[in-house]
């Protein structure tokens, strides 16, 4: 299980702003804005301060994030493989699985993070079947688009 | 935002893109018509006063066997030439056919009387049907039901055109001279089909060897095609009676070969003018509102009057008002409704099928038509009045056939929706034999808990006497979920086995209590003592305890547990249960759901629960009161109002929705509808602030399409939601389907409905009119167009418009003075 990077939740985004910064979101590129602001409300804000890391390669994924402002870097076997900007998430992949992370995050400035929690995105799900349907769009066009490649 | 050409759009109903094509066809209508009237002028006074009108039914038998050869030739000329060249080769062959025509004349040969009579059917037929053809292949069936009429008028104004030439020509050039006028006009036909826009030739389809064959028998398989031919055929006969009498009285009133054509020619140009004005005030509104149907019922119901009145007063006047009645409908709304009936056809067939229907009954009708005649005047001597008395006869049974033709359009379209669209895949369950039993009870002695769990489970749908034997063993299973399972089981079967003492005084208490709940059940004889213990039962600490209980309190009807059951929906773990308990109440619980549903104080999540569980009672009554609430509750509750208010439905044909309450919706949804997208179009030209107004305008098209659906809803609520539904996914995933979904809709929808849906989705789906704005909604400033979403139901327009509104009142920035729109 991954520990908070911080003691105190912060709370600086509004409604709207987390929004904004979902839509932009691939996997939930299929929900309207109001599914967003839904998912926006389980959404926790987090800071996290240059070099800190978020999650390490092989820790239990419990939660994806979306990066709100600032820049993260993906590694994987201190290779990097990514860098997450604004409106951009990582982890994503935790929603839909409990496997130990493949990648390690580490912000690259001081960034400003939205968490989504697994646990709390299927309690949302199982209230708001609408959502499930056009997550579920996105992940299989992903797959499909995986498998492409 | 505005559309570039409003004026020709509002008042012509015709959009820019269609407008060259438009103007182009009329224009080539016109002229071919002009052409024909003129030399049907020509022909009918050359024959009527050189041969006789007696010999007329003996020409029409010989018009019908030319159309035979020319329809052969014709059909396989199309797919073999193209439709384009093949148009081009018909007019150059005409040009020189009336030049042959006009120097064949000066020989005094009755052959060139027989041969322009039949000549000019013939090119009748073919210029008609070659320009029909055409336009049903520059037009797709929404684009032809708004500009066919428009078209139509090219054609009314050919007639005009061709009466006024042929009386002014007759008289001071004689009648001859109108051929070398007619070649004039088809060599004029040629430099306009050069311009149209798009010249492509609709795809070839093979030929087969026995096309004639194969195309009889596609029309004989259909019952639309086959009641078509039925209804062409009876008019044809029914032409030929009008025109039979109308040259027969004309001659006997008119010496003069030249004045005979003057006349012709006058009553041809009052024909057109007629047409024109009824094809101008009249066909559209009349294909819009009332649809195919009446426009090709209009035409031989007023055929039947004008023959009766020719049967009881016969004179030259009688028979031209006969004559003015049919030109001025058959070239008016009846053409064009009977072209409209070909547009159900696959593309890919409909060349051959309307060419085949045309020539085949055109040759069959004369024939027929001509055979009576001879038989009415040549064998029984009939007069005119005898002829129009049997004419009329015929009518009314035109007038029948049109009605089932009109059904049979509308079914053609609900047809054509229906084989695209997808339904769900069903699946069978197999039934289970003695094999499969016994793997089953096997498994129920396996250590692994869950595959006891899954033999239960598959177990329980067969009746426990196949499995009492390991009942023992499962009491004793030291997993607490199989016991709860086997009592479950056992208990849906209301199996005696549940009140034994190894469940009911099972050593752990929620067994125990699960079985004590279960087996309440199959004694209950309402005694207190029953009733206390239910009630803690129904109260218990543990779901699985309750869930049986709630199981037992909906069995024995034990309505002391309704408060309980209604707030157990807001359970996920107990809904099912709560709700299945509910609905064995039947009628009783159905004001107390309705109740609550509108009480405010109740809880969201239970209120959320309560539509679909009214929806599942499946009685009328819960139907009405599902509609009384529509619009009363707040947004998410009432869009489950609406889904509930489907799903019955959809379930059951019986469940009758308030027509009034569903209009009423269905306008104020409209009006909804219609506000967002103002607003979203103010958004567009005035943003006030990029991301926001951004993400307004997102929602806003969101909003809009969710208004839209709940209006498809609302419409199925009272019409057929099978074919509803199918329109609306077709016009959402098969834009290609688009205008056939649409135009069934038109056909299936009554008048006032059809004017508040029907433009709606024809926008709702086009990109380019998208983006306009339907009805007259003023927003002047971002206070004005906030408002409505301030002041609305809608919680997360709100959230918006109220964050706008706020950053507003900080100040954008710099966003200059906005504009103000006035929408029409």
């Amino acid at each position: 299980m991954e520990k908070d990077l911080v003691n105190e939740e912060i709370v600086a985004l509004s409604t709207i702003d987390k929004v904004l910064c979902l839509q932009t979101v691939d996997v939930f590129k299929h929900a309207t804005t109001e599914m967003l602001s839904y998912i926006g409300s389980i959404a926790h804000e987090l800071d996290a301060s240059k070099g800190q890391v978020i999650f390490s390669e092989g820790d239990m994924a419990d939660a994806m994030y979306v990066v709100v402002t600032g820049r993260v870097r993906l590694e994987k076997a201190g290779q990097e493989i990514l860098t997450v900007t604004s409106g951009q998430s990582c982890g994503t992949w935790a929603l839909f699985d409990d496997q130990p992370r493949v990648m390690t995050a580490t912000a690259i400035e001081n960034v400003h993070l939205m968490k989504i929690r697994s646990d709390e995105f299927y309690d949302l799900l199982s209230d708001h079947g609408e959502i499930t349907r056009v997550v579920f769009r996105a992940v299989i066009e992903r797959v499909n688009h995986l498998l492409g490649d | 935002m505005r559309s570039p050409d409003p004026f020709v759009e509002k008042v012509f109903d015709v959009r820019r893109p269609e407008l060259r094509r438009v103007l182009i066809m009329s224009t080539y209508l016109l002229l071919i018509i002009a052409a024909y009237s003129t030399v049907k002028a020509v022909r009918d006074s050359l024959f009527v006063t050189k041969i006789g009108p007696e010999q007329l039914p003996y020409v029409y038998l010989l018009i019908a066997g030319a159309m035979g050869v020319v329809s052969l030739a014709y059909t396989r000329a199309v797919n073999r030439i193209g439709l384009h060249r093949l148009i081009r080769t018909t007019s150059l062959i005409a040009i020189s056919n009336l030049l042959l025509f006009w120097l064949g004349f000066r020989s005094n040969s009755v052959i060139w009387f027989y041969a322009l009579y039949v000549w000019a059917s013939i090119f009748g037929a073919i210029t008609a049907s070659q320009f029909w053809l055409l336009a049903t292949h520059l037009f797709d069936a929404r684009e032809a039901r708004r500009v066919y009429s428009w078209i139509g008028v090219g054609g009314i104004l050919g007639g005009v055109l061709g009466g006024a030439l042929t009386n002014v020509v007759a008289h001071s050039l004689g009648t001859e001279a109108l051929l070398i006028v007619c070649a004039g006009m088809m060599a004029s036909t040629l430099v306009l089909l050069e311009r149209l826009p798009d010249r492509k030739d609709p795809p070839p389809h093979p030929q087969e060897e026995n096309a004639e064959g194969a195309l009889f028998r596609q029309v004989r398989g259909s019952r639309y095609l086959t009641m078509m031919v039925l209804l062409l055929g009876v008019a044809l006969i029914v032409e030929a009676f009008i025109d039979y009498q109308y040259k027969f009285v004309a001659k006997g009133s008119i010496a003069s070969k030249d004045h005979l054509t003057a006349f012709f020619g006058s009553v041809t140009f009052y024909v057109g003018i007629a047409s024109l004005l009824f094809q101008v005030l009249m066909t559209n509104r009349i294909l819009k509102r009332f649809g195919v149907g009446w426009a090709i019922l209009l035409l031989p119901s007023a055929l039947l009057a004008s023959l009766l009145t020719l049967a009881a007063w016969p004179s030259l006047w009688t028979a031209a008002a006969l004559q003015l009645v049919d030109g001025a409908f058959s070239y008016s709304i009846h053409r064009s409704g009977m072209e409209l009936l070909y547009l159900p056809i696959p593309p890919q067939t409909r060349n051959a099928i309307k060419g085949f229907i045309d020539m085949f009954v055109d040759r069959s009708g004369r024939a027929a038509g001509a055979l009576l005649l001879l038989l009415l005047t040549v064998g029984l001597a009939l007069s005119t009045s005898s002829l129009s008395l049997i004419a009329a006869g015929f009518v009314v049974a035109w007038i029948a056939m049109a009605v089932v033709v009109q059904k049979e359009y509308v079914l053609s379209f609900k047809h054509a929706v229906e084989k695209r669209t997808i339904e769900p895949e069903a699946f069978q369950l197999r039934k289970s034999d003695g094999a499969t039993l016994k793997t089953l009870r096997g498994l129920l002695s396996s250590e692994d808990e869950r595959q006891v769990l899954y033999a239960l489970d598959l177990l329980s749908a067969a009746n426990p006497r196949s499995w009492r034997g390991s009942i023992n063993l499962l009491i004793q299973h030291p997993s607490r979920a199989v016991r709860a399972r086997t009592i479950a089981a056992l208990a849906s079967w209301n199996d005696p086995a549940i009140t034994r003492k190894e469940f009911t005084h099972h050593p752990d208490l929620e067994t125990a209590r699960i079985a004590a709940a279960s087996a309440l059940r199959l004694n209950w004889k309402d005694l207190p003592k029953e009733r206390q213990l239910l009630n803690s039962l129904l109260y218990d600490s543990s779901p699985v305890v309750v869930r049986e209980a709630i199981a037992t309190a909906g069995i024995v009807g034990y309505r002391a547990s309704w408060p309980l059951l209604i707030d157990k929906l807001a359970d996920k773990s107990l809904r099912r249960e709560a709700r299945q308990a509910i609905l064995k109440f039947d009628h009783a619980l159905i004001p107390e759901l309705v109740y609550r549903l509108s009480d405010n104080r109740e809880p969201l999540a239970v209120r959320k629960r309560i539509p679909k569980t009214l929806a599942l009672t499946g009685k009328q009554e819960a139907a009405d009161a599902l509609l009384q609430n529509l619009h009363r509750l707040d947004h998410h509750l009432d869009y489950l109002v609406l889904k509930a208010l489907s799903k019955m439905r959809a379930a059951s044909a019986e469940i009758r929705m308030d027509q009034d309450l569903v209009n009423a919706a269905i306008q104020q949804e409209s009006d909804q509808y219609d506000r967002l997208r103002a607003i979203r179009a103010w958004l567009e030209v005035n943003p006030v602030d990029e991301k926001l107004s951004g993400l307004l305008m997102r929602a806003l098209d969101e909003q809009a399409r969710h208004r839209l659906e709940r209006i498809v809803r609302l419409v199925a609520l009272i019409h057929f939601p099978h074919d509803i539904y199918s329109v609306y996914c077709t016009c959402e995933s098969r834009p290609a389907l688009r205008p056939a979904a649409i135009e069934f809709l038109d056909n299936v929808l009554e008048a006032g409905l059809k004017e508040a849906v029907v433009p709606l989705l024809e926008e709702a789906f086009d990109p380019a009119m998208a983006r306009q704005v339907r009805h007259p909604v003023q927003v002047l400033s971002l206070e004005s167009a906030l408002a409505p979403l301030l002041a609305g139901d809608d919680p997360w327009l709100k959230v918006i418009a109220t964050e706008l509104q706020k950053r507003d009142g900080e100040g954008f920035g710099e966003r200059g003075n906005c504009r103000v729109i006035n929408y029409r």
